[in-house]
C-alpha cells in the first residue's frame, strides 16, 4: 500500500490529521498547475487551497481505479477551469498578444526571458479545451494518456485539441515562434 | 527560434515553491469541514444470535407438524387464500410469518440502537 492509500485510508477512517501528509506531498503540484492558468502566486494559492478542500470532501469516492495522480489532477483541473470563469482572472486576449508579438516590436529581437513568457501568456490565452490540454500535457511531461485521463477524454481528442492549439499559437504568434515539436510528433 | 525552443518554453516553466503556510491554512480549512463517519458494520454476530433464538422460539410456540400442515395448506389454496383468511389453518401459518416480521423489525430496531445508527 503506497503513502497515499494509507492515508486517504485514515482520513475515511476519521483521522484527519492524516491528511496534511497528503497536502504536503501534492501542494507543490497543484499550486505549480493552477500557477499556469493564472500567471499569480497568491491566486494560484488560493485556487489550490480551494483544490485541496474539494479533494478532501471528494475523498471517499477515489475508488482507486485510477492513479491518485491523475484523479488528483483531474478533480483540481475541474476547479482551476470553474475559477478561471468565475473569478475572470486577467488573462490576456490573444489578439493583444498577437500585437506585442508582431507589431509593437516588429525590428527587436526578444529576448529569451520575454518570448518565454510571451509563449506562456499566449497559451493562457488559448480557448479553453486547447489552453487545458496543452498546460496539462506539458505539465504531466507530454505523457499523451495520461493527459486523456485527467482531461476525461480520447487521446485522440487530446491530440486533435493539441494540433488545434499549435494552430492557434502559429496564427496569433506569427513566425516569431515555430509549433511545439512535441505536439507535432503526437499529432502525426 | 527553432523547433524545439517553443517544446522546451512549455517543458522548462519555473517552478514555483509554495508558502510556508499554505499546508497549515489548508489545515485550518479542512479542520472545520464535516469529518468522515466511518460507515458502522452490520452487526452480524448479534443478529445471528438473535435469528437462531428466534428460531428456537418459533419451533417452540409452533411446532413443526402444524406449520408444514399450515404451508401445505395454504399453498395448496394459494388461489383463493384471500376469500379464505378465515380458514382456521390459513390464520394458522400466517401467525408465525407474521410473528417472524415483528421479530425482525424489532431486532432491526435493536440492531441500530445497539451500534449507534440512529445518530
Amino acid at each position: 500500500m503506497d503513502q497515499d492509500t494509507a492515508d486517504i485510508r485514515r482520513v475515511i477512517e476519521g483521522d484527519t490529521s492524516a491528511f496534511e501528509n497528503i497536502v504536503r506531498r501534492w501542494q507543490r503540484p497543484l499550486i505549480n498547475l493552477a500557477y499556469r492558468f493564472c500567471r499569480n502566486q497568491q491566486i494560484a494559492e488560493e485556487m489550490a487551497q480551494d483544490a485541496f478542500l474539494q479533494i478532501y470532501r471528494k475523498l471517499d469516492k477515489f475508488s482507486g481505479g485510477a492513479s491518485f495522480s491523475t484523479w488528483i489532477f483531474a478533480v483540481s483541473l475541474n476547479l482551476y477551469r470553474s475559477s478561471m470563469r468565475r473569478k475572470s482572472l486577467p488573462v490576456e486576449p490573444i489578439d493583444t498578444l498577437k500585437q506585442i508579438a508582431g507589431e509593437q516590436f516588429p525590428h527587436l529581437k526578444f529576448e529569451q526571458e520575454e518570448r518565454e513568457e510571451l509563449v506562456r501568456r499566449a497559451v493562457s490565452a488559448l480557448p479553453q479545451r486547447y489552453r487545458d490540454a496543452i498546460i496539462v500535457f506539458y505539465f504531466r511531461d507530454m505523457d499523451l494518456k495520461e493527459t486523456a485521463s485527467i482531461l476525461n477524454v480520447s487521446e485522440g481528442t487530446v491530440k486533435a485539441w493539441l494540433h488545434r492549439g499549435r494552430e492557434l499559437l502559429r496564427s496569433k504568434l506569427g513566425s516569431r515562434i515555430s509549433p511545439p515539436e512535441a505536439i507535432k510528433e503526437v499529432c502525426v | 527560434m527553432n523547433k524545439d525552443e517553443l517544446d522546451q518554453i512549455l517543458l522548462s516553466e519555473k517552478q514555483i515553491e509554495p508558502s510556508l503556510s499554505f499546508a497549515r491554512n489548508v489545515m485550518l480549512h479542512v479542520q472545520t469541514e464535516p469529518k468522515f463517519i466511518r460507515p458502522l458494520p452490520f452487526p452480524w454476530i448479534r443478529f445471528s444470535a438473535a435469528m437462531i433464538v428466534l428460531s428456537i422460539l418459533m419451533l417452540w410456540i409452533f411446532p413443526t407438524d402444524s406449520v408444514v400442515h399450515g404451508m401445505s395448506t395454504m399453498t395448496a389454496g394459494i388461489g383463493k387464500w384471500i376469500l379464505t383468511l378465515d380458514d382456521p389453518a390459513i390464520q394458522f401459518t400466517l401467525l408465525p410469518i407474521l410473528g417472524s416480521f415483528a421479530g425482525t423489525l424489532i431486532l432491526l430496531w435493536l440492531s441500530f440502537r445497539l451500534v449507534g445508527a440512529n445518530q
